[in-house]
């Protein structure tokens, strides 16, 4: 049951929201949180039953460990480190078993059988919150303990299948406002709006620009020579799809959770207009890299030993970082390549200064920044779709031409706008056979949305929506699109509502459900 | 505006929205399902029905209650008239053309499938080629809910619910609407109301374009895109767990236990195809093929072959030797391209299938167990003739195909 179909729309929603705004009025917030986290198992439980005993057994255990962290009875420290290693244990057996058994095969020739394991829906997500939560507990900053409040914590449907990452010391103080302020229409009004632009996202935006990409990187895991365009094609519309597939997952998780009167963490903010590498991870995944930095980064020394060791930490952390994306070395890779970017950042702007002593050169590279941020993020994207590494290494030959530059018999004026660029373009029938006009057209599109449209996070800017999204919104301010609560913002959500439940007829998955 | 208000306007114009949305689709019917209301200039040419085909024809078989089905791939689409009089007198009426583009054996084996479980027909034409049964080619079920004989009552309420939905509510067929408000002259008059494609607009376009264009355009992207460039792995008939005769013998069982009448038949393809298909060294496979359809046919109903039919249509016959003109707007009789046939050609079918008084008799052979040698010894006789008088153009169709193939292989086709 994902957020994008028809029974959790038309069905879990409105049963979800009708339920939780009832029992409120007539029966107080902590049973109406007793209902949401109800509603929470029942969505989990929909995927698989089986794996509820494993994420209410998670539960049990992390919720005692916590709380006997917190009340410091038997050695604190220790308990932490049993409870983080245990957690990671889990989602080690679960994630990456059989990529530890295949590594080992490769390495030793030896014959060991995969294990086939089923990796339970957001165990990468909620394993982390656990874990954060252990920590939190340890260092003493959780303030109230209720087993009912730390299963919602843990299950809160928003949030659980893919982030954002929360703690459980902002999450809870979020509940409890409403204590204070109750649940007003303003919830009911800017949720559903957040929610239908998201949705509308995914299920139009991402679902359709990804045409391509499966043609692309499938013929590319079968060994076919994919030409210099369609390379570009298939992996500009992949970075697209990720981007809309992931920005739609936030904003449906952030509106469906003001539903309930809740504010969840900013989790994706225009990322692929970063100016550098640094600012990208920011804006991409925003709770995943606060919680690497938190809780890895700052664990392996941070910055407090000198230069060397703050680029080793960054570059251990980007690493782990990439394989928590998924068991396999193109992941590793992508992690390792973002990285050494993050590396190359840091290096080049203790070297130049951010251009300090001469304003106008850093005006006149503003642009060329922009521009080669977004052309490593898309080569590395290479490795965060292929199926392996030879696929990833076959893409990228694509891509720097050495597969062909091809283009179709008759196309004279482009062959010789091309070949002034010194591109050695050749004529073939084979040309483009998985990107046509209508996909280049639709990129056009798609990347006109990416970096000249405002965010969501600008448009309600004035409802505050999300936790901590203060900074970035002061730094990229709302400008003219702002949401009201008036008749044509009705009308406009109604329709985005509207095509996106007339697309909900053939809608994908969530790429970040897989991690 | 209130918080309040706005959501509950929200709510209220996406109900207005989602009903008219439905609405419309019903009304407009783009695919010619529900049949409301037809009328001029508003919605009586299904300008948008070909690309959702696939989707409609499950759909229009279900509400059609026929006794006569047509269903095969485009030849039969094309080329193959529902109105024809002795069809009709043999096998009833209504008559529908069930046909789609590209259309694989399995797909036309769900199609029937679904036709004996939801509808009463009675008679059944199916057009096979040389190409449903490749192994090497990838086929799959039905693209969208058909019935089936071992479906549930769950999983026909499911069917009918997903059929409706996307019949209903999708945004291909809202857009298809749009389109066919839109587009109601004459030349989008593409599909007539028994399923077959509309010749008048057919043979317009093949016009305009020139036959040695047109026969040239369809040559080049069959060979291109039907037949792999290495020799090995080019044409078999089994090749793992994938039998295509399977599919083939499935078809015969389903209608002998549902005492359907079925003929087969294999095109009168023009001879310049045939000429390819001996170039690409398939001419065994295909004299196979024949051979196996017959055993197939024998072996599932044995002696008593009532009620099924296997004609040939194919072969150097005069039809098929109908001179291409090199120039634009010169018509041909019998043909649209090497592979597509003209309905005047389908009538003299049909005639001979359903034994009309004035049938050509010697067009078409019914292959049997005891006359399936004599047949092809016939057959290659005639290649060999044909090829002594046509040297020059027998020499340049040979020459095309290997140099597609050859640029195919270059191309990055893999053999494995």
């Amino acid at each position: 049951m994902i957020f994008s179909s028809y029974i959790f729309v038309l069905a879990f929603l409105p049963v979800a929201v009708l339920g939780y705004w009832l029992i409120h009025r007539w029966r107080g917030l902590e049973t109406a949180m007793v209902w949401l986290t109800l509603c929470s198992l029942f969505y989990y439980g929909w995927w698989n039953p089986i794996y509820l005993i494993l994420i209410c057994s998670l539960m049990l255990v992390n919720y005692g460990a916590g709380l006997l962290i917190y009340q410091r009875r038997f050695a604190p420290k220790l308990l932490m480190i049993a409870g983080v290693t245990f957690n990671l244990s889990v989602l080690g057996y679960f994630k990456y078993m059989d990529f530890f058994i295949a590594t080992t095969n490769d390495v030793a020739g030896t014959h060991f059988n995969l294990m086939h394991i089923v990796l339970p829906l957001g165990i990468s997500f909620f394993t982390f919150q656990k874990i954060a939560f252990l920590v939190d507990s340890y260092h003493r900053k959780i303030e109230h303990y209720s087993f009912v409040h730390y299963c919602l914590f843990v299950t809160f449907f928003p949030q659980l299948i893919a982030g954002p990452i929360v703690h459980y010391r902002e999450l809870m103080p979020e509940f409890l406002r409403i204590r204070q302020n109750g649940l007003t229409a303003r919830h009911l009004a800017v949720g559903l709006s957040i929610f239908a632009i998201g949705l509308f996202k995914k299920s139009v935006i991402a679902d359709n620009v990804s045409a391509p990409v499966g043609p692309v990187f499938n013929a590319m895991a079968q060994g076919v020579h994919i030409s210099f365009f369609e390379a570009w094609g298939g992996l500009l519309a992949y970075t697209a799809q990720l981007y809309f597939d992931f920005s739609g997952y936030s904003d449906m998780a952030i509106g469906l959770a003001m539903l309930f009167g809740v504010r969840l963490p900013l989790n994706f903010f225009s990322p692929y207009k970063s100016r550098n590498i640094l600012d990208f991870w920011q804006r991409w995944h925003i709770t995943l890299s606060r919680f690497l930095r938190e809780y890895l980064y700052f664990a392996l020394g941070g910055n407090r030993k000198g230069q060397f060791a703050r680029y080793r930490n960054l570059f251990l952390t980007m690493l782990i970082g990439g394989l928590w994306h998924g068991a396999a070395w193109n992941f590793v890779f992508w992690g390792g390549l973002h990285g050494a970017f993050l590396v190359v950042c840091h290096g080049w702007t203790a070297l130049v200064g951010g251009y300090k002593n001469c304003p106008r050169f850093g005006q006149f590279m503003k642009p060329v920044a922009y521009a080669i941020t977004f052309f490593c993020i898309a080569v590395s994207m290479t490795f965060f779709r292929a199926d392996s590494m030879p696929s990833a290494m076959l893409m990228i030959k694509g891509l720097c031409g050495l597969h062909g530059v091809y283009i179709f018999d008759g196309e004279n004026t482009f062959h010789h706008w091309l070949t002034l660029l010194g591109l050695p373009v050749e004529f073939s029938p084979y040309a483009i056979r998985y990107v046509d006009k209508d996909v280049l057209n639709n990129l056009i599109m798609v990347y006109i949305i990416i970096w000249f449209m405002p965010n969501n996070a600008q448009i309600f800017a004035a409802e505050h929506p999300a936790i901590s999204q203060g900074e970035l919104l002061r730094a990229n301010p709302a400008r003219r699109i702002k949401w009201q609560a008036n008749w044509r913002w009705a009308v406009c959500i109604a329709l985005m509502l509207l095509v996106s439940l007339l697309n909900l007829n053939n809608v994908s998955e969530f790429l970040y459900f897989r991690f | 505006m209130q918080y309040r208000s706005y959501f509950i306007a929200v709510l209220f114009a996406l109900a207005v929205l989602v009903a008219g949305v439905v609405l419309t689709n019903w009304l407009v019917d783009p695919l010619d399902i529900y049949r409301v209301v037809r009328k001029d200039h508003v919605n009586r040419v299904k300008s948008a029905y070909i690309p959702y085909a696939r989707l409609a024809k499950p759909s229009q078989i279900e509400r059609g209650h026929y006794q006569r089905l047509a269903i095969g791939s485009s030849r039969m689409l094309m080329g193959i008239p529902v109105a024809n009089a002795a069809w009709a007198a043999a096998g009833g009426e209504p008559g529908f053309n069930a046909s789609i583009q590209g259309a694989d054996l399995r797909q036309i084996r769900d199609l029937f499938e679904h036709a004996v479980v939801t509808g009463n027909v009675k008679s059944v034409l199916i057009d096979v080629d040389l190409f449903m049964f490749n192994a090497w080619v990838p086929s799959g079920e039905y693209p969208y809910p058909v019935a089936t004989f071992s479906e549930t009552e769950q999983e026909r309420f499911v069917r009918e619910r997903d059929t409706a939905l996307s019949l209903l509510f999708s945004p291909g067929i809202t857009l298809a609407s749009i389109q066919t408000l839109r587009r109601q002259d004459e030349k989008y008059d593409k599909v007539m109301i028994d399923g077959t494609t509309n010749p008048e607009h057919e043979m317009q376009h093949v016009l305009e374009d020139g036959y040695e264009v047109r026969f040239r355009q369809f040559e080049d992207r069959m060979v291109r895109t039907g037949w792999s460039p290495c020799s090995d792995n080019r044409y078999v008939f089994i090749k793992g767990n994938v039998d295509k005769m399977q599919v083939f013998r499935d078809i015969l069982q389903i209608a002998k236990q549902h005492n359907v009448d079925v003929k087969f038949f294999i095109s009168p393809v023009h001879v310049r195809l045939l000429e390819m298909i001996h170039a690409a060294d398939l001419w065994d496979d295909y004299e196979l093929m024949k051979r196996k359809l017959v055993a197939e046919i024998a072996g599932v109903y044995g002696a008593d072959t009532q009620g099924v039919e296997l004609w040939d249509f194919s072969g150097y016959h005069h039809y098929a030797q109908e001179a291409v003109p090199q120039q634009p707007n010169v018509a041909m009789q019998w043909y649209l391209d090497s592979s597509h046939f003209s309905q005047a050609l389908g009538h003299k079918m049909l005639e001979r299938m359903f034994a009309a008084p004035d049938a050509e008799l010697s067009f078409g052979v019914q292959l049997r167990p005891d006359n399936i040698d004599a047949v092809l010894q016939m057959e290659r006789e005639q290649q060999v003739e044909w090829q002594a008088g046509n040297a020059e153009l027998s020499r340049d169709l040979h020459k095309r195909t290997a140099a597609i193939l050859k640029d195919k292989k270059i191309n990055g086709t893999v053999c494995k």
